[in-house]
């Protein structure tokens, strides 16, 4: 890609907006509140290093990683319409913390109810990959409908648990199905893109792989990639990493399915590497403008982020399919 | 260690071919073997598995039973690494992402060598001028792909095959929507950059009076198995094609 300058004013232009995420909420924090941490911006230091920063290095890493993902599974599915949920990873891990939340009154975000949905998630990868390398045939189209499958199984037993929770008990546990930016420390903040970041460049070490992949199973195999083994190894690291995330936020939708779309009609880019950068860049942009959005309409309440996402995106993308 | 004949390129022992066990391609295994330096023509009726042979050499799940060896390599054992090294192919049905240019296309012929870490070669680098000029790419480098005509793109196909500098190239009837003029210069592309370096080439078609004209050896298949495999002179003496497609 080569950048005019006009594009580069651009870039500049959305970087600002981007650094400014953290300072916009409920309450307007001043960039001077970063480092000073006396007198009158006490308060709103605090606030940004316990509260704001935390959240948004959470946003940046989950938006960023659900976009990466969303492009990995439309190249690997060959399919524009796959998105990091068709699966049903993130159904299994948000069933498997709404459960431990529920019925081994697990605190929402503890490790105890991690490994839950991980345990879930894993289930369903085994399933999964069974299904893809026990018969001969190793269709792709066949284990995208057999994801989509067990999504329908595991999301309507999510529905039947949630309807019969909130009326027994009353709480949150929606906010699971929109997907919800909690509010967490610094330390797990850091934690959490500690584990994400490296899957992150695994997924864009492997973008030769997929370049070779897209050009279909017989070519990629006379350019030294196993498809079969390709897909199964991206099958599993893929689900590891969106387990990580949809334990976090639950499933936040839109952002792996429309990014790697709208980047790939505005930008072009020429390789998956390249596309994995851009589509970074560009959910963690797009979740963390729709992080903000979301509790800046009607302060102090906040809105699911899944929701804002979703409005946010459909007509943007809309736009860009109506112009191209 | 394997027994290498080095006179011919594909050997093929009591070859079965299939997706299903239970309905083999044919009634029973074949053999036959190719000779190196020729251009092989695969012929037969549709069904008779002239794709599923192509793409056996590829994706061994296609062999049932039976020993399929390429340049002394038994196809069963070899890894991707291994087949990228020998064989590419213009397949019949091509896969690409929507925005790709053409440039980006040809340079993932150096993917297979670049590995994970390195960079792949500019298309435009001096080095493979020649390779542009054989394949009249010059005009069209900077296109996408998908909005060439099917002549041009089938060219573009080929070149990044041949870019990968194999010893044997698959073509699975690649000439086939191609009106006769863009047919003729895809062929073109071919001799022209054979008269440079040494090239195994098995081209699956239906057109026997391109056979005639430009193909060396005759690998004929029917639906019960092998129907000839020999000198193109004879097939045609025997009027062999007649009895093939009746």
């Amino acid at each position: 890609m080569t950048f005019s300058r006009f594009k580069l004013g651009w870039i500049f232009v959305f970087a600002l907006m981007f650094l400014s995420f953290p300072f916009i909420g409920g309450e307007t924090i001043f960039p001077s509140a970063l480092w000073n941490p006396t007198g009158n911006l006490q308060i709103d230091h605090r606030i940004l290093w316990s509260l704001r920063i935390p959240r948004f290095l959470l946003v940046v890493g989950a938006g960023g990683s659900l976009a990466m993902l969303g492009a990995t599974y439309q190249i690997i599915f060959n399919n524009p319409l796959a998105e990091p949920y068709i699966l049903g990873i993130s159904s299994a891990v948000t069933l498997g913390v709404v459960m431990g939340e529920t019925l081994l009154n697990l605190p929402a975000h503890s490790f105890g109810n991690f490994l839950v949905g991980v345990t879930f998630s894993l289930g369903v990868v085994a399933l999964l990959i069974l299904s893809y390398r026990w018969k001969s045939g190793r269709e792709i189209e066949r284990i995208v409908l057999f994801g989509m499958g067990v999504n329908f199984i595991l999301s309507s037993a999510l529905f039947l648990f949630l309807s019969y929770h909130s009326q027994s008990q009353g709480g949150g546990a929606l906010r699971w199905l929109f997907g919800n930016i909690p509010w967490i420390t610094l330390r797990e903040s850091l934690w959490f893109l500690s584990l994400v970041i490296p899957m992150c460049l695994i997924l864009w070490a492997l973008g030769r792989q997929l370049d070779a992949l897209s050009l279909g199973d017989t070519v990629a195999a006379t350019m030294g990639v196993s498809p079969a083994k390709i897909r199964v190894f991206l099958l599993f690291i893929t689900s590891l990493h969106l387990t990580i995330i949809a334990s976090v936020t639950g499933s936040i939708g839109f952002i792996g399915l429309v990014v790697p779309h709208c980047i790939r009609l505005v930008f072009r880019p020429s390789s998956t590497r390249l596309l994995f950068v851009a589509s970074f860049l560009g959910g963690a942009f797009f979740l963390a403008a729709s992080d903000s959005l979301s509790r800046v309409l009607l302060p102090p309440m906040e809105f699911p982020v899944g929701i804002i996402t979703t409005l946010l995106g459909g007509p943007l993308f809309l736009y860009l399919l109506w112009k191209k | 260690m394997e027994k290498i004949n080095p006179s011919f390129f594909i050997e093929a022992k009591e070859l079965l071919l299939g997706y299903d066990k239970r309905h083999p391609l044919f009634e029973k295994g074949i053999s036959f073997a190719l000779p190196t330096k020729a251009t092989v023509a695969l012929v037969g009726p549709n069904g008779a598995g002239k794709s599923t042979l192509i793409n056996s050499l590829i994706d061994s799940k296609g062999i049932l039973t039976g020993a399929l060896h390429c340049y002394g390599k038994n196809m069963s054992q070899v890894t991707p690494r291994e087949l990228s090294s020998f064989i590419s192919i213009v397949p019949q049905e091509h896969f690409f992402p929507a925005e790709l240019k053409v440039k980006h296309f040809l340079e993932l012929a150096f993917l297979p060598t670049s590995g994970l870490w390195g960079s792949l070669p500019s298309i435009e680098s001096n080095q493979y001028q020649k390779a542009l000029e054989t394949f009249n790419l010059k005009p069209i480098i900077g296109k996408v792909l998908k909005n060439l005509s099917s002549g041009e793109r089938q060219r573009v196909f080929l070149a990044r095959a041949l870019l990968q500098k194999p010893k044997l190239i698959l073509l699975d009837e690649p000439t086939n929507h191609l009106d006769p003029k863009a047919s003729a210069d895809f062929w073109r592309a071919i001799t022209s950059y054979k008269s440079d370096q040494p090239l195994d080439i098995l081209i699956s078609t239906h057109d026997l009076k391109f056979v005639d004209r430009e193909c060396d050896w005759v690998l004929a298949l029917d639906a019960v198995g092998l129907f000839y495999c020999g000198p193109k002179k004879e097939f045609f003496e025997s009027k062999l094609e007649n009895l093939l497609f009746n």
